[in-house]
């Protein structure tokens, strides 16, 4: 066949309709994340030119049509997005244009050109999706791409197949295994890429209660906590977020007041003489700052200051998946002696405004005088009284409390936590609010715990005389009765009750909780060790090597020659089959030796399946095993497409298995 | 400036090129004389590689780094499948039939290896490749043309053996050479039917006869490259001009074709006239022989005769002639 020139080249319509399938399988992956109107458009032109490629028909188009449809897509991805810029947009741009190319591809260029830019569309996904299937879909991706470049570069269709490009496919991974764990990387993006802020989740760093209609609690996890030594649980699973200790009357907020950091007397385990608890805790990107760790969080592992409310922050915005380590002690006893500042600060409302819960509460302080008896007053309160739980209470925008407590006595979490601490503020008692998770579902497979967002809880601690800061949860103070119907299942979950606190739930595993968790275990390790591998996690491996000395080019040049190396090992077995025959051949000729040291020789110009066939040892079973030597040897021989490792070490098997002690020696004649 | 010294770095190369390859009627490819560069499309994937390793590093993003790498790896792995789809390829080369001026030499090649080869491509500097597929212990053939355009004797020029197989990302290639020659031979052209008189002369010796030999002929004027011993002397005594006795040889034998006998024409025309004479004298059953201003060769017939002939025609003064 001759070669044309390369623009010479043109594409039969064969390779076209396979181009258009590669396109198709390419964009594909897309089609879920982006809005149906984009996905109809970049699906369309390598549908079309598949189908008229299929129907044999001519699939050039007019210059000015082909203009007239680049600017018309464009311009629908502007009014999609109602811009170029960011990562939704741009990503859907790059997307559409390059389902176009397809319009104009006539030959070897255009081909290739498609193809090789398929190799960095396809994993433009994992901007959106970061689930293990993208990756698997896209490694079937790359086997297309590669399977359609075999044959755009052969001559004979017949000498390329698909398990060549899947082999090829296999072959890659360990080199690409090795490369990931070892190859250095940056820990800092080189420049902030547009696009990269999302919606913040979970909990946010002020409430207002009054203000939701309905609360739509996802099911994303939050978090996931491993318990580092004592692997039994037996107190109350709150995890402490934030500390809310301002209110206008709407909101509760963070105090601007500079907190100082815990002293060293209080974060060293060692003076509580008290259970501390250790956890690993991996924290889903939340946008915010705020760290989570059960109550009460004293020291981190990664020296993150704990302020004296027991709350923690990071140092940067949490973007991405982040693991650290908190120790806490949930018996601690804090805030023993309260200064006048923070008595003031956590006594105060606002002047005007819920004027009936306030002249209740202090009407009732009186008769009690106690500030405990009063808290438990009002948990009794509470418990005893028409109070309700539901997720979508009224909204309750003007007097938020008073409406609440006298009048619609419907609420979530929120609505109780604010409304108990206003009423211990307005008799002088020092509360605040605390905002956190509660609860947990626990994962016998990965040993670890799930909590959700879902699971998002806010509760007072309110300051009791020598007790310091005591947390109260007077959601847990409902009624069970009253904990409307379509949330008992989450309540009961919780089971946060009045007359028995929540208390982690190792809950039975029955067989349909066990698929569930096994899948998010999955996707635990899937996280912990493809998502957030860094170049903290390389640094460690380097280190474990003793690596971590050399300078960076040095450990790039290193490792891409060792990655060749790997590669030319990995190659060897693409074309082995004549090193294998020598093998085998040398195993056949030490057959015959020892056929020939026990009386049977081979005579010359007789092969060596014939010579196997005729040889008489006087024992059937050595024969029928010379002779099924002899088959396999001759299939190995003369059909190429079935000899492999596998069949040789079959025959070489075969070959030392033989039992020379049950034959006789033949004397020569 | 410029094109000088990219023709002698050419000449460096193709110098060092022909060391490590041995030339003879066999041919390997071996690690040797194989070298292996990418396409654009090699820097195309290149650049898709940092393109993804930046976009990875940017948006701290795992998995973009997974497919970078599974490039990366897909890079790596291409460059030794095609380098070992070129390894390992025997070319051997066939005798070569020769040929007249402007007809194409045909060269004959087989191919052969221990493990198949896909798409390899064979073909001269300039021209077009044609490729095929290698099977194993098969006897792969392929014909290369080779255009002529000179008559004479010629060293196959270097092959370029190549293939861009599996990806196109990389192109693996070798230059072979043989040491096999070839001669194209001077193009037939039948000489005019008068020749060496004037043709206004209408002379009646009709019969055929060639310039030189010892029959007086006539006398002509003097022209440079005339043997002295040819001047007319007493013709020279009465007009004080220079004229020369010309001889002829009346073709009793018209078997020895003379180089001589065309006079006024140039070297290359004369040895097609002589080609075609002998050409169509072996097909007439006729003997033949050849004389050469530097040598001759005796009547004879037959087809190692007839090559003999032409082989002689197509290397005479042909150095003089290309210098």
């Amino acid at each position: 066949m001759l070669i044309m020139p390369e623009q010479q080249r043109v594409l039969t319509k064969d390779i076209v309709s396979l181009l258009a399938i590669v396109q198709c399988a390419v964009l594909l992956s897309f089609v879920p994340l982006v809005t149906p109107i984009i996905a109809s458009v970049m699906i369309i032109s390598p549908a079309i030119i598949l189908v008229r490629a299929r129907l044999n028909k001519s699939y050039a188009l007019n210059r000015w049509l082909k203009i007239a449809i680049t600017v018309s897509a464009a311009l629908l991805v502007f009014y999609e997005f109602k811009t170029f810029r960011g990562k939704d947009a741009g990503v859907a741009l790059i997307v559409v244009m390059y389902s176009l190319k397809i319009l104009e591809s006539k030959n070897y260029r255009d081909l290739n050109v498609i193809l090789t830019m398929g190799f960095f569309i396809s994993p433009m996904s994992f901007l959106f999706t970061q689930s293990p299937i993208a990756v698997l879909y896209s490694f079937f991706v790359f086997g297309l791409i590669v399977y359609a470049l075999f044959r755009a570069n052969s001559v004979q269709v017949i000498s390329v197949n698909w398990r060549k490009s899947a082999k090829l496919i296999f072959a890659c991974l360990p080199i690409m295994i090795f490369l990931f764990l070892f190859f250095p990387r940056l820990s800092q993006p080189l420049w902030r890429m547009p696009g990269q802020d999302i919606a913040q989740t979970g909990i946010s760093d002020s409430m207002t209660p009054g203000d939701i209609g309905g609360l739509n609690l996802s099911d994303e996890p939050a978090f996931r906590v491993q318990f580092i030594d004592n692997q039994l649980v037996d107190f109350p699973l709150y995890w402490r977020g934030l500390v809310f200790d301002e209110y206008d009357g709407l909101t509760w907020r963070r105090s601007e007041r500079e907190l100082d950091e815990l002293s060293e007397f209080e974060t060293n385990p060692e003076s509580l003489n008290q259970q501390v608890i250790n956890q690993q805790i991996t924290l889903e990107p939340t946008q915010n700052k705020f760290l989570f760790g059960l109550d009460r969080p004293i020291k981190s592992g990664q020296k993150l200051a704990i302020k004296t409310n027991y709350t923690f922050e990071s140092r940067f915005k949490i973007n991405q998946r982040i693991k650290y380590d908190i120790a806490s002690v949930p018996d601690k006893v804090i805030g023993l002696t309260l200064s006048d500042s923070e008595r003031s600060a956590n006594t105060a409302i606002p002047n005007s405004g819920n004027e009936q819960a306030r002249d209740w509460a202090r009407a009732n302080f009186l008769k009690l005088s106690e500030p405990a008896e009063f808290v438990l007053f009002l948990q009794r309160f509470i418990h005893q009284n028409e109070y309700f739980y539901t997720l979508s209470p009224p909204i309750m925008r003007e007097n938020m409390i008073d409406d609440f407590w006298f009048n619609h006595r419907k609420g979530f979490c929120e609505h109780y936590a604010s409304s108990f601490v206003f009423m211990l503020r307005a008799v002088g008692i020092p509360a605040r609010v605390v905002v956190g998770y509660q609860g947990g579902e626990y994962n016998p497979i990965g040993n670890y715990y799930l909590i959700r967002q879902s699971d998002a809880h806010a509760w007072a601690e309110v300051w009791l005389e020598k007790r310091g800061w005591v947390r109260v949860d007077p959601t847990a103070a409902i009624h069970r009765s009253r904990i409307l119907d379509d949330l008992v299942s989450e309540v009961g979950l919780r089971g946060f009750l009045f007359d028995q606190l929540p208390v982690a739930d190792l809950i039975q595993v029955s067989w349909l909780d066990y698929p569930r968790q096994w899948l998010d275990n999955a996707n635990r390790v899937w996280k912990d060790w493809i998502i957030d591998f860094n170049s903290q996690s390389q640094f460690n491996i380097h280190k474990w090597l003793n690596l971590d000395k050399l300078t960076k080019p040095l450990l790039i040049v290193l490792f891409l020659f060792i990655a060749l190396i790997i590669t030319y090992i990995i190659t060897r077995q693409f074309q082995p089959r004549s090193k294998k025959l020598d093998e085998l051949s040398k195993s056949m000729e030490k057959l015959l030796i020892m056929l020939q040291k026990n009386g049977w020789v081979k005579p010359p110009g007789q092969t060596v399946e014939a010579f196997l066939n005729q040889v008489k040892v006087n024992n059937l079973e050595f024969e029928a095993k010379l002779v099924s030597i002899a088959q396999d040897y001759s299939k190995a021989r003369y059909k190429s497409d079935y000899f492999n490792q596998r069949q040789l070490t079959n025959i070489q098997r075969k070959i030392k298995a033989l039992n020379w002690k049950s034959i006789k020696h033949r004397v020569q004649q | 400036m410029i094109s000088s010294i990219r023709q002698s770095i050419n000449l460096k190369l193709t110098m060092w090129q022909k060391k490590r390859a041995a030339a003879s009627k066999t041919f390997c490819l071996t690690q040797k004389n194989t070298y292996i560069f990418p396409t654009r499309y090699g820097f195309l994937l290149a650049a898709i590689a940092f393109l993804m390793g930046v976009a990875a590093t940017n948006y701290q993003n795992n998995l973009i780094f997974i497919a970078c790498f599974m490039v990366i790896a897909i890079g790596l792995i291409g460059i030794i499948l095609t380098y070992n789809n070129l390894v390992g390829l025997t070319i051997t080369i066939h005798p070569i039939e020769p040929v007249f001026v402007n007809n194409s030499i045909n060269i004959d090649l087989s191919l052969h290896s221990d493990k198949s080869h896909s798409s390899v491509s064979l073909g001269f500097k300039n021209s077009v490749m044609h490729s095929l597929d290698i099977f194993e212990n098969e006897d792969n053939r392929i014909r290369l043309k080779l255009p002529t355009t000179k008559r004479g004797q010629y060293f196959i020029p270097a092959i370029r053996c190549q293939t861009i197989f599996p990806m196109g990302f990389l192109q693996a290639w070798g230059w072979v050479y043989f040491d096999s020659q070839y001669f194209v031979f001077p193009e037939p052209k039948s000489p005019p039917d008068s020749v060496g008189i004037d043709q206004a002369n209408d002379s009646e010796y009709s019969e055929q006869y060639k310039l030189g030999g010892n029959e007086f002929y006539g006398v002509r004027a003097y022209q440079k490259g005339d043997s002295f011993s040819h001047i007319h002397w007493k013709k020279f005594a009465q007009t004080e001009k220079l004229h020369v006795k010309s001889f002829v040889q009346y073709l009793s034998d018209p078997e020895q074709y003379d180089f001589e006998q065309y006079d006024g024409f140039d070297l290359e025309e004369r040895l097609s006239f002589l080609t075609f004479l002998i050409l169509s004298a072996e097909k007439n059953g006729q003997s033949y022989g050849l004389i050469l201003p530097t040598l001759s060769i005796p009547i004879g017939q037959g087809e190692q005769h007839l090559f003999r002939c032409l082989c002689t025609l197509a290397c005479y003064q042909q150095n003089k002639e290309t210098v």
